[in-house]
């Protein structure tokens, strides 16, 4: 089952309405190969963990540029952890000061990808970070 | 937390008890067919009550979504539950998808009553049916209500979901254009319901009108065609999802279409397993001329059985007394018998309850059949036949294949991919046929030197099929009246026509095959054999069009022949048969 692509959910949590960044980067991992579930803007932590779990993704990936990250990226991870889902690799993108980035990497985020990262570099990095799959 | 379950039969039980993070899991295992989720399908259980499995389908645009969204608004409202299976495609290039259909279902994300799972095509066209059907089986049998499937649609897809599915739902939004009108003539004879979205829209009244116009002509050609199986005619209904109305009426609808638990007839979604028959004691053997018989009760109970599944109240019976019948049909048995690779036979007890046949034509095979009897089917003899007589050998395969699930997934699965879907077109021959260009001439076959005639045909077949067959050619001359078309001294095309002397006594004039090297011959083609069938009062006409012929398909619907049910998906690996420059033969045993 090597070949299967890899799965990512791409959401906006908060409230901010911009999601010009988040369909580039939907649209750029789709032409890396991978199978992007996009859900729009608006997104609760809860409806993210819900949306993770029946479409049994591997990657989350979580776009923010309203400044809740601080809330909303944690609370995301242990919903994840207490649905038996920590194994599903987190990561964010967006507006992050890189002093808030050790704070998140303790939650239990992966990569925090700042302005100009390249969806070349996105993606090589989910695909040396996703967990094996079982099957 | 304790280790996740991977075993899909630990998953299927924690699914069954709710448990949607499972389920979730159990799903990819499903959609990425590993060997432990695919036996498990036959194990699934049959009893107890199964969902609605309801197919949504129609061109970009058209509002599926959101018209799914309110649908489980609606059923929700009911206190029922259901699950979505959203199935989007994947680019040819990259394997990769967007899978964006949740965006207007997300209200429903967090509710325990809805589950919602994206799909990715994954680039198998047709096969789309493999991974989707299995999907929607276990979603058919963990505990909710209702499954919608919905597929974006244009062309193939969409056949698929009409071979899996209790109720099929087309979608179509006003002032969609005339180029969808082919797509929708062959989508139309699919669904049991049709809906116009956007019926807040302009345009939407007329659009309804227009359609329930089509559907009442086809239903007059119903009654002028006596016992022969054709279609129930879909609702049409009018739906808005932005304003509400009319969805409670479409979920009557759909409702009224739910299956009974206790109707046999009801297991359309197959259930693998159902069979009572002990597949270890089932033999192959060849087959013989002595076998004749009984192989055509076999097809003949296999094919009513299938139509009545789908929805045919008439089926299409056969008496296996009936010697006339079997009369009418032998000679097209003798030659597919006669001219076969291989012919197998399963037994069970000393009596033969299923076969597969295949046939080679220059460096290609065809399988021209496989039936199983329905009381042996769902144990695998099916299965069985086909390892025997069509693994990949590394030659060319081709398979005119029914819509029946279990079938279509087995040949999926065996690397065949969809070129077409096949669909007969009939109708009274129209008064005005094509004339061929000026420069083209029709040469009456039985005019031409034999060996010198075989060539040209080869010339064509060559071009359009990709295979010499002299084999089919000569029994198509014994048995039809056949012109080649010749341009400049070339052959560029072969035509052949009813009524041929084995359905002269049914009265239905079978036609063709058809096949030209260049495609805007096409319409010329039937052209002449409109006007051969008004020469000889034929009251009737029929042509197996493959729905991918652009020309045929516009040329035949602009003078108002219809569409009959029953399509078949023509499968190939690989791809090579030019299907717009190619009509079937009819009946499609081979092509």
């Amino acid at each position: 089952m090597s070949e299967r692509p890899i799965k990512v959910l791409i959401a906006k949590p908060g409230l901010d309405g911009h999601d010009r960044g988040a369909k580039v980067l939907a649209r750029g991992l789709r032409d890396e190969g991978f199978e992007v579930v996009y859900t729009g803007i608006r997104q609760t932590p809860e409806m993210i963990v819900a949306t993770a779990e029946q479409e049994d993704v591997d990657v989350v990936g979580l776009s923010i540029l309203s400044g809740a990250h601080l809330t909303l990226l944690p609370r995301v991870t242990s919903l994840l952890r207490e649905r038996g889902m920590g194994d599903v690799l987190v990561t964010a993108g967006g507006i992050i000061p890189d002093d808030d980035i050790p704070e998140l990497q303790a939650a239990g985020v992966g990569e925090v990808f700042g302005p100009g990262t390249s969806i070349g570099e996105v993606a090589t990095y989910l695909r040396e970070h996703v967990r094996p799959r079982a099957g | 937390v304790s280790a996740p379950a991977t075993d899909p039969r630990e998953l299927l039980a924690l699914a069954r008890a709710g448990d949607r993070r499972a389920l979730g899991r159990l799903l990819t295992q499903v959609e990425d067919g590993t060997p432990a989720a695919r036996a498990l399908l036959p194990a699934l259980p049959t009893d107890g009550p199964r969902a609605h499995v309801v197919g949504i389908t129609g061109p970009p645009g058209a509002g599926k979504s959101s018209l799914v969204n309110a649908l489980v608004t609606a059923i929700r409202d009911q206190g029922r539950t259901v699950a979505v299976l959203a199935v989007d495609p994947s680019s040819p290039i990259t394997g990769g998808a967007i899978l964006g259909d949740r965006v207007r279902m997300q209200q429903h994300a967090q509710d325990p009553g809805v589950f919602i799972r994206s799909m990715a095509s994954r680039g198998q066209g047709g096969g789309l049916a493999a991974a989707t059907h299995d999907a929607a089986m276990v979603l058919a049998r963990v505990g909710f209500d209702t499954v919608l499937i919905e597929t974006v649609g244009a062309g193939q897809g969409e056949v698929a979901v009409a071979g899996i599915t209790d109720t099929t739902i087309v979608v179509e939004a006003p002032g969609m254009g005339d180029e969808v009108q082919a797509l929708k003539a062959g989508l139309m004879e699919m669904a049991h319901i049709v809906v116009v979205s956007k019926a807040d829209m302009p345009g939407a009244d007329q659009a309804a009108a227009a359609l329930r116009a089509m559907l009442t002509v086809g239903a007059q050609h119903d009654r002028a065609m006596g016992d022969r199986p054709h279609p129930r005619r879909p609702e049409v209904l009018l739906a808005s999802s932005t304003e509400g109305t009319g969805i409670a009426e479409l979920l009557a609808a759909i409702d009224r279409r739910r299956p009974s638990t206790d109707d046999p007839a009801s297991a359309s979604v197959s259930v693998p397993g159902a069979s009572s028959v002990d597949a270890s004691k089932v033999e192959l053997r060849a087959l013989s001329e002595k076998d004749d018989r009984v192989v055509f009760g076999i097809l003949r109970r296999s094919l009513d059985d299938m139509l009545r599944r789908q929805g045919h109240a008439e089926g299409w019976p056969f008496d296996p007394a009936d010697d006339a019948e079997w009369a009418r049909w032998r000679p097209v048995y003798e030659h597919v018998r006669t001219t076969a690779e291989l012919a197998v036979g399963a037994e069970l007890d000393g009596r033969l309850i299923g076969y597969a046949r295949t046939i080679s034509r220059g460096d290609a095979r065809e399988l021209t059949e496989l039936f199983v009897l329905p009381e042996a089917q769902g144990a695998g003899v099916g299965t069985r036949l086909l390892d025997r007589t069509f693994t990949d050998d590394g030659r060319p395969r081709t398979i005119l294949a029914s819509r029946d699930p279990s079938a279509l997934s087995r040949y999926l699965r065996i690397g065949l991919v969809h070129s077409t879907t096949i669909h007969t077109f009939e109708g009274p021959p129209a008064a005005d046929p094509m004339p061929l260009p000026p420069d083209v001439s029709a040469v009456p076959m039985e005019r031409s030197d034999a060996n010198a005639l075989m060539d040209d045909l080869a010339d064509v077949d060559a071009v359009v099929l990709g295979v010499r067959r002299d084999v089919d050619h000569r029994w198509l001359g014994a048995t039809r009246v056949g012109w080649t078309l010749v341009r400049e001294g070339s052959a560029v095309g072969y035509v052949y026509a009813g009524r041929d002397r084995w359905t002269e006594t049914a009265g239905a004039g079978f036609q063709g095959p058809i096949a030209v090297v260049d495609p805007t011959l096409v319409a010329g083609a039937i052209g002449l054999i409109e006007a051969h069938a008004r020469a000889n009062a034929d009251p009737l006409i029929e042509l197996e069009i493959p729905l991918a012929n652009r020309v045929a398909v516009r040329y035949l619907l602009d003078r108002g022949y219809r569409i009959d049910p029953g399509p078949y998906h023509l499968l190939e690996d690989p791809p090579r048969i030019l299907a717009d420059r190619y009509l079937v033969m009819s009946p499609p045993f081979h092509v």
